[in-house]
C-alpha cells in the first residue's frame, strides 16, 4: 500500500472545498479573488457563486482548514471591509492528501481509460 | 505568511445599487446566523461580479451573473439549511432533569383532566370539577416553567415575558377556582366575584395563546403542539359565557368551536409535557464569526462535513 495515500476512512473533500483550498494556495485571498482564481484554474469550467463560496468557507473555517487573515492590504489598493482567508497547516496537509488521492486515481485509471487515445 | 492577494476588481461601470439591494434581500433565504456573518461579503462579491460583467461590454453579462447567482442561491441556501438541521440533530443532547420530568408529568396530567370532560359517564360533581380545574392550571404552570427553562437560551426576554404572563394568569385563575370552593354555585350572588373570574378566564386563555405563539416562534418544542396551544386557547376563549358568543344567535358555531379549542388545548399540554422527556439539543455549530475551531494535531484527514 502506498504510504502517501490517504487513509481509507478519510472522506474525500467536496469538489468545491478542494477548489477553494487550491485557489487560496499559498496566498491570502478574499472571496472574489478565490472565485476568480477557481474560474482561472479550471478554464471557466467551474464557476462558483457567492453562496457556494461562503457556505464552503464557513465549513472550512469551522474545520480549521482555513483561517481568516489578520492582515489587510493597503487602504488604497482594496476595500478595507474585505476579509482575507489563508490555508492553515492542517488545510495544506489535507489538500495535499486529497491531491495525492486524485493523482493516484488518475494514474490507476489512465491506462484503460485513455488507452484508445494512444 | 502568504502574500495578500487582493486585487481590486477591474474598473468599469459602477455596480447598480439596485442589484446589490435586491441581492441583499434575497439573502433572507439563508439561515440568520449565516447571513449575519457572511452577508456583507456575499453582497460585495456579487457586486464585484456584476461590475466585471458590465465592464466586459457584453450586454448579457449582468443577466448571466444574475442567472448563475439565482441557481447558486437556491442550491447553497437549501444545503445550508439542511446542514444546519443535521448539525442540530447530531449535536450534544442533554437528558431532561428530574425536575423537568416532574413538571412534564404535571403538564400531562393537566391536559388529561382537561380532555376528560369528553369521557362519558364520569360523575361530575362540583368538587370533582374544581379539582379538575386545579390540576389543569397547575399543569399549565408546570409546563410554562419547564419550557421557559428550555427556550430562555434562544430569546430570554421574549420567553420570560410570555411564560411569566401565562404562569401568572393561570395562577390567578387557579386562585379564583380555589376561592370559589364552598361558595354558592349558581347563580353566583357576588357579581364582583364573577367579574373578576371572567377577567381571570380571559387572561388565562389569552396568555396561553400568546405562550403558544412564542413557543412556535422559538421552535424549542414541537411546532404542531405550540400551534395547537395557540389555536386551541384562542377558540376556547370564545366559549367564555360572559362574551355571550356561546349563548347568542351564532351559538351553533361558537359552542363546537369552543369545545374544539378546549380539546386542542388539552392535547397541547399533553404533547408539550411529553416533549419535555426528550433530550434537549445543544447545537455545537461554531458561533457566527468564529474561525478558531480547535485544529486536530495528528490526523490530517478531511472532516466528514466537507464530503
Amino acid at each position: 500500500m502506498d504510504a502517501t495515500a490517504p487513509r481509507p476512512q478519510s472522506p474525500p473533500l467536496s469538489k468545491v472545498a478542494l477548489h477553494i483550498m487550491l485557489a487560496i494556495g499559498p496566498e491570502e485571498r478574499h472571496g472574489y479573488a478565490i472565485m476568480s482564481e477557481v474560474d482561472r484554474m479550471t478554464g471557466g469550467a467551474v464557476r462558483l457563486g457567492p453562496g457556494a463560496v461562503y457556505t464552503t468557507i464557513k465549513r472550512l473555517l469551522a474545520d480549521g482548514l482555513i483561517a481568516e487573515s489578520d492582515e489587510r492590504p493597503d487602504r488604497e489598493l482594496d476595500d478595507q471591509r474585505r476579509r482575507y482567508y489563508r490555508l492553515t497547516a492542517l488545510g495544506r496537509t489535507v489538500a495535499a492528501g486529497e491531491v495525492r488521492r486524485l493523482d493516484a486515481l488518475v494514474r490507476s485509471t489512465r491506462p484503460w481509460l485513455m488507452g484508445n487515445e494512444r | 505568511m502568504g502574500e495578500v492577494v487582493g486585487h481590486a476588481p477591474s474598473s468599469g461601470p459602477a455596480t447598480s445599487k439596485a442589484d446589490g439591494r435586491l441581492y441583499r434581500r434575497l439573502l433572507r433565504f439563508y439561515p440568520g446566523e449565516f447571513r449575519a456573518r457572511y452577508g456583507d461579503e456575499m453582497v460585495q462579491l456579487f457586486g464585484d461580479q456584476v461590475r466585471d460583467a458590465s465592464a466586459s461590454g457584453r450586454r448579457s453579462g449582468p443577466a448571466t451573473v444574475w442567472l448563475r447567482t439565482a441557481i447558486d442561491l437556491v442550491t447553497s441556501a437549501t444545503s445550508e439549511h439542511l446542514r444546519r438541521d443535521r448539525t442540530m440533530a447530531h449535536s450534544l443532547a442533554e437528558p431532561p432533569s428530574m425536575a423537568t420530568r416532574a413538571l412534564g408529568i404535571l403538564g400531562i396530567v393537566g391536559g388529561l383532566v382537561l380532555i376528560s370532560a369528553w369521557v362519558p359517564n364520569l360523575p361530575w360533581t362540583w368538587e370533582l370539577f374544581n379539582l379538575r380545574l386545579v390540576l389543569f392550571n397547575a399543569g399549565a404552570i408546570a409546563i410554562g416553567l419547564a419550557i421557559h427553562r428550555r427556550q430562555a437560551s434562544h430569546s430570554p426576554r421574549l420567553s420570560f415575558v410570555a411564560a411569566a404572563a401565562m404562569i401568572l394568569a393561570n395562577a390567578w385563575y387557579l386562585a379564583m377556582v380555589i376561592l370559589s370552593i364552598g361558595r354558592p354555585v349558581f347563580p353566583e350572588p357576588d357579581p364582583q366575584f364573577r367579574l373578576v373570574f371572567f377577567y381571570a378566564g380571559m387572561a388565562m386563555w389569552l396568555s396561553d395563546a400568546v405562550f403558544g405563539l412564542v413557543a412556535l416562534r422559538l421552535g424549542v418544542v414541537p411546532r404542531w403542539a405550540a400551534s395547537a396551544l395557540m389555536i386551541g386557547s384562542t377558540f376556547a376563549l370564545l366559549g367564555i359565557d360572559r362574551l355571550e358568543l356561546v349563548t347568542g344567535p351564532f351559538a351553533a358555531i361558537f359552542v363546537p368551536l369552543a369545545q374544539i379549542g378546549i380539546a386542542l388545548n388539552g392535547f397541547a399540554w399533553i404533547a408539550l409535557g411529553l416533549s419535555l422527556f426528550r433530550s434537549q439539543r445543544i447545537p455545537i455549530d461554531p458561533a457566527p464569526g468564529s474561525h478558531s475551531a480547535p485544529i486536530p494535531q495528528s490526523v490530517p484527514t478531511p472532516p466528514a462535513s466537507l464530503s
